[in-house]
């Protein structure tokens, strides 16, 4: 969700930025069914747009739903994070 | 199907094939999209091993199918494809032909196995048959002995042992699909 933040994207580029991070995406066709479920639960909208070249894209853009999820996802993920470092401690925690 | 390469073609015939059983949206949604993505990650030309490595990091499409699902459905499912084994092995000893019928349709119906899966499954029982035959002709001469005893069991045991180990294919596959997912 924080990929459409800014811009709106569509399909293969979204996949392409998250595999582009290691570790993060396993089965890359994955995603597909979770961009089709954040739709469906109105977090994010869909729209066509003609591409220079092929057929037309299917564009990905936050709602304002998916707008307010992404900022309590991103405070609760803080959170998370803080109380990780500091209960596994040692470099990392304090590298971070 | 647009300009795709076939490999990628045949990936999008096996996700066709495997998401029959979602609700009507769902499926023609997840085929335009992963076709969309194919068409443009693999082009037609792309060499054989190109195209297998964009495939691979796809993942199966067994997994694809399995995150549009919900979760009712799928316990249903593994419920199914359990009573599909129970039918092919089991029955298959008792009431022959009408139970594996049941059996082979149920198994195909199943969205937890692959099509390699789905075959040998099918042909386990008419296998062992097939192979207590060879070996009891090879042995007539000396009638009803140990030695076909023992070929009945043996055929018995791999049957059950190969239709325990899709069961457990299942129900591995039916927890993974009933974990929450992120």
């Amino acid at each position: 969700m924080a990929l459409i933040e800014k811009e709106p994207r569509y399909g293969f580029e979204i996949v392409n930025l998250l595999s582009g991070y290691e570790g993060l995406v396993i089965s890359e066709g994955t995603i597909y069914p979770l961009l089709s479920r954040l739709n469906r639960e109105k977090l994010v909208e869909t729209e066509w747009r003609e591409s220079e070249s092929g057929p037309p894209r299917k564009y990905y853009d936050l709602t304002a739903a998916g707008r307010v999820r992404l900022f309590s996802f991103r405070d609760e993920w803080l959170t998370f994070r803080a109380a990780v470092d500091s209960v596994i401690g040692g470099e990392i925690g304090r590298e971070a | 199907m647009s300009d795709l390469h076939p490999l990628a073609a045949e990936y999008l015939r096996d996700l066709k094939r495997r998401s029959r059983l979602l609700p009507s949206a769902r499926r023609k949604e997840i085929r335009a999209d992963i076709e969309a993505h194919l068409s443009e990650a693999v082009r037609p030309d792309a060499s054989d091993e190109e195209a297998r490595a964009v495939l691979d990091r796809m993942g199966d499409p067994i997994e694809i199918v399995d995150g549009l699902r919900s979760r009712p459905v799928q316990v249903n499912m593994a419920g199914r494809t359990w009573a599909a084994l129970l039918f092919l092995v089991v029955g298959s000893a008792v009431f022959l032909a009408f139970s594996w019928i049941i059996g082979v349709i149920l198994l195909w119906k199943s969205v937890f196995l692959t099509v390699r899966e789905k075959w040998i499954g099918t042909l386990l029982t008419p296998g062992a048959m097939l192979a207590y035959r060879i070996w009891s002709v090879d042995t007539l001469d000396s009638g009803w002995d140990k030695l076909e005893f023992a070929a009945t069991l043996l055929a018995m045991l791999v049957a059950y042992a190969v239709a325990g180990y899709l069961a457990y294919l299942v129900i591995k596959r039916g927890r993974a699909v009933a974990a929450p997912s992120a």
